[in-house]
C-alpha cells in the first residue's frame, strides 16, 4: 500500500474517533504529536515514561 | 632538442622529443626505458595496451589554439566502467599538454603548479565544491583508476598496474584534474577544457582500426557470454553489449558476462538497433537501447533511452522516451551554474522539478561503459519552458545532460522503421511533469470522498448540539457559598459538553467561578475551568462593559452519571452584598456538542497537505 494511502486511512480513523468523542481533530493530532515527542525524549533519556491520563482518580 | 638513445634490450633507436620526458617505451620490443640525467635504465617490458579502437596514435598531429602539436606518448587507464586514454602532447613551442579521450569525449589540459589547499583524495566526493588557484571548482568525478600500459614517451615513470587516483573538476566550461598518483599530499594539477575532436585538425591518424568502420564497415564478432549467440561489435569505444536473444550483457574486452536477466523482462525497443536516421542535419545510428525505471513514493515510472552514435565521426547523443514523450539528449561538457535552488545553463534558468533514483532494467546493443542490470543513479531534473536539465549522480561522478523535447513525428521521420504512432494529440513537452503526480491526487480524491461520506453519516446520526441538562442555579450565595452542585444528568457514551453560564443579574460587580464536572459513581472529576463574569458602567455612565455570558467546554467526557460543580473563587470586596442582588435568573446549561464541521475541514486540509507539499516542492502544477 502506498505511503500516502496509509497516511490518509490513519487520518480518517482519527477523524472518526474525534467526531464520536466530540473532540477537536487538530487538538488530537497535536496531543498525539506531543505524546510521541515525550516518548521519544523519554526513550532518549532512558526513562520508560508515565501512563498519563486526564481525569482525577 | 630531441634526445636519442639506443634501446638496451634490442638496440633500436629511441627518441625522446620532449625535454620533460623521462620515460620512453621502445616501439619495437616495448622495453620501458627510464632516462635519468642521460643514463638509460631498462625497467622491463611494458604491458600490452588494450585494443580500444582509438583513432589516435603516437605521431598523430593536430592544432589547438593556433599551436601545432604532436602526440608523443600515451597512458591507458582502466576504471570500473571501462578504459580511457591520456595522450601526451608536445607542442611546437616545446610546451606540453594532455589530451584525454574517454567514451568519445575529448578534453585538452595543461599542467599547472600544484595548488595549495588541495583536498585529500579520500575526502573528496562528487558535488564537493572548493577553491583552487583562485577558481571555484565542483567535483564531477572521483576515480581510482589503474594504469594498464603506456607507449611513446612520458614525463613520469609509469607502468602496468600503477594506481592512478584522480579527481575531475568543473567550473563552467573549464575543467581540471587532480592526479594523486605521484604524491597524495601534493597532487598534480591540470587545467583545460573540453574540445571537439574535429576542431583539432588532425593529420596522421590511425587507419588500421580493427572492427571500427562505422555503420558501413565490417564488425568484430564475439559471442554472448551466456547463450553463445553471435554479437556484432561495430563501434569504437564500446565496452559492453546486450544480447538480443537472452538479454545478458557481455564485456566486449574480456568477453565475460557482466549481468544477466530473466527472459520475461526483455523489452522491445520502438526503434530497432542499427537504424540510421538523419536528425537535425546529422546522421545518427541507434547502437544501444536501455530500459530504466524509477520508484518514488510507491509510484513506478518507466522510460527508455536510445544511444545514438554519430556516423563517420566520434561522439554520441541520446534519445529518450517517457510516456510517449521524446527528447533528444546531449551530455554537457560545461557545468551549469547554481542560482539558489535553480541552475543556469547556456543563458537559461532551470527550476528544480524532481529527484529520483533510476535503475537499469534491460540493455540491448552497444554501450560505451560496462553497464549492468540494476545499475542505479540518482537523478535530479531541472526544467525550463523549453527543455530539461538532468544531473545524474553516482558514488563517483556527476554527469549533466540537456534534453530538448522533440515531436514524435520528427523521430518517426528520422527513423523510418521506428514503431511510433503519431496521433492527433501530438505530444507534450518533456519539460511538463504533471503526469508523475496525478496518482497522488486520485488517492486524495478517494480519501476526500470517504471523508465526506463519513461526515454525512455523522450528521445524520448525531445531528446538531443537544441539550442534556438546563440547570437554573441561583448564584445567590449565602455567606457560606463556596460550592454548588447541579442535579445529575447521564451520558450514554463519551461526548463533548458545553456549559453556558449566564449572569445577567450582575450589576457593577464581578464574580469568578470555577466550573467542573464530577462523576457520581467513581468520583472522577474534570479539570476545573475558571470563568469570570462582570458588568460595569463607564465612568461617565454613558456605556456599559459587561461579560455576562460565558462558556466552558469539556472535551471527551466519558459515559456516566455526572453533576455540574460550581465553585466561587472570587469576586468584589463586597461580595456578600453583591450576591444578595443576584437573582435566580442566572443559569447554567449543560449541552452536548453536535457534529463538528471544523473537524471535517481540518481533516480535509491535512489530507491535502501532503500532495500540496509535493507539488510546491517540485513546482509541478
Amino acid at each position: 500500500m502506498k505511503p500516502y494511502t496509509v497516511f490518509g486511512i490513519a487520518m480518517l480513523a482519527v477523524f472518526v474517533m474525534c467526531q464520536i468523542n466530540g473532540s477537536s481533530f487538530m487538538g488530537t493530532l497535536g496531543n498525539v504529536a506531543l505524546r510521541v515527542l515525550d516518548v521519544a525524549s523519554d526513550l532518549e533519556s532512558g526513562y520508560s515514561g508515565s501512563s498519563g491520563g486526564g481525569f482525577h482518580k | 632538442m630531441a634526445r636519442m638513445a639506443n634501446c638496451p634490450s634490442c638496440g633500436a633507436p629511441v627518441r625522446l622529443r620532449s625535454a620533460v620526458s623521462v620515460l620512453a617505451v621502445c616501439e619495437y620490443c616495448r622495453a620501458t626505458l627510464l632516462d635519468l640525467d642521460g643514463k638509460i635504465e631498462n625497467l622491463g617490458k611494458m604491458a600490452e595496451l588494450a585494443e580500444d579502437r582509438s583513432r589516435l596514435r603516437v605521431d598523430a598531429q593536430g592544432v589547438y589554439g593556433g599551436r601545432c602539436f604532436t602526440v608523443v606518448g600515451r597512458i591507458q587507464l582502466q576504471y570500473e566502467a571501462g578504459l580511457w586514454n591520456e595522450w601526451f602532447l608536445l607542442f611546437d613551442d616545446a610546451g606540453a599538454g594532455w589530451l584525454s579521450e574517454a567514451g568519445g569525449a575529448y578534453a585538452l589540459t595543461f599542467p599547472c603548479a600544484s595548488p595549495t589547499g588541495s583536498p585529500a583524495f579520500s575526502a573528496v566526493r562528487p558535488g564537493n565544491e572548493f577553491v583552487l588557484a583562485g577558481t571555484a571548482w565542483t567535483v564531477s568525478n572521483v576515480e581510482r583508476a589503474v594504469c594498464v600500459a603506456g607507449e611513446g614517451e612520458l614525463p613520469f615513470r609509469v607502468g602496468g598496474g600503477y594506481p592512478a587516483p584522480v579527481v575531475d573538476l568543473r567550473a563552467g566550461k573549464r575543467l581540471a584534474t587532480l592526479d594523486y598518483s605521484d604524491d597524495a599530499a601534493n597532487p598534480l594539477f591540470f587545467v583545460g577544457e573540453a574540445v571537439d575532436f574535429a576542431s583539432l585538425q588532425w593529420r596522421n591518424l590511425r587507419e588500421d582500426i580493427p572492427g571500427f568502420t562505422g555503420a558501413t564497415g565490417r564488425a568484430k564478432g564475439l559471442n554472448c557470454a551466456q547463450c553463445g549467440a553471435p554479437l556484432e561489435l561495430k563501434h569504437e569505444g564500446v565496452l559492453s553489449i546486450g544480447c538480443a536473444h537472452c538479454g545478458a550483457i557481455t564485456d566486449t574486452e574480456t568477453e565475460k558476462l557482466i549481468s544477466r536477466i530473466e527472459a520475461s523482462r526483455k523489452v522491445e525497443p520502438l526503434i530497432p538497433i542499427g537504424e540510421i536516421g538523419m536528425f537535425r542535419g546529422e546522421k545518427l545510428e541507434v547502437i544501444g537501447f536501455m530500459a530504466r525505471h524509477s520508484l518514488e513514493e510507491g509510484e513506478r515510472e518507466d522510460w527508455h533511452e536510445y544511444l545514438l552514435a554519430r556516423v563517420g565521426k566520434p561522439g554520441y547523443r541520446w534519445l529518450t522516451c517517457y510516456n510517449t514523450r521524446w527528447s533528444l539528449v546531449d551530455v554537457l561538457e560545461e557545468l551549469p551554474a547554481r542560482a539558489g535552488a535553480a541552475v543556469v545553463c547556456r543563458g537559461q534558468k532551470f527550476e528544480r522539478s524532481a529527484s529520483y533514483t533510476g535503475y537499469v532494467d534491460y540493455v540491448l546493443g552497444e554501450f560505451t561503459w560496462r553497464v549492468r542490470v540494476g545499475e542505479e543513479v540518482f537523478i535530479t531534473d531541472y526544467v525550463s519552458l523549453s527543455s530539461t536539465l538532468s544531473a545524474e549522480r553516482t558514488g563517483k561522478e556527476i554527469t549533466w545532460s540537456l534534453a530538448e523535447p522533440i515531436p514524435a513525428r520528427d523521430v518517426k521521420a528520422a527513423f523510418s522503421r521506428a514503431r511510433i504512432e503519431v496521433g492527433l494529440g501530438g505530444q507534450r513537452s518533456a519539460a511538463q511533469g504533471g503526469a508523475r503526480y496525478r496518482p497522488m491526487w486520485l488517492h486524495f480524491g478517494v480519501l476526500a470522498a470517504i471523508l465526506a461520506l463519513l461526515q454525512v453519516i455523522f450528521v445524520l446520526s448525531f445531528g446538531n448540539a443537544r441539550d442534556l441538562a438546563s440547570v437554573d442555579m441561583p448564584l445567590i450565595p449565602s455567606a457560606d457559598f463556596t460550592t454548588s452542585l447541579s442535579k445529575p444528568f447521564s451520558l450514554d457514551h463519551s461526548a463533548s459538553l458545553e456549559v453556558d453560564i449566564r449572569a445577567e443579574a450582575l450589576d457593577d460587580d464581578w464574580i469568578e467561578l470555577g466550573i467542573s464536572l464530577v462523576e457520581e459513581d467513581s468520583g472522577r472529576s474534570t479539570p476545573r475551568q475558571k470563568v469570570t463574569l462582570s458588568r460595569y458602567a463607564t465612568l461617565d455612565g454613558a456605556a456599559e462593559v459587561s461579560r455576562l455570558v460565558r462558556r466552558a467546554v469539556f472535551d471527551s467526557v466519558p459515559a456516566g452519571h455526572w453533576r455540574l460543580v460550581v465553585e466561587r473563587i472570587g469576586g468584589a470586596a463586597s461580595l456578600k452584598v453583591a450576591y444578595s442582588d443576584i437573582r435566580s435568573t442566572s443559569s447554567l446549561a449543560v449541552r452536548r456538542r453536535g457534529v463538528l464541521w471544523s473537524n471535517f475541514f481540518a481533516c480535509l486540509f491535512v489530507l491535502a497537505a501532503w500532495p500540496l507539499a509535493v507539488l510546491a516542492r517540485w513546482r509541478v502544477w
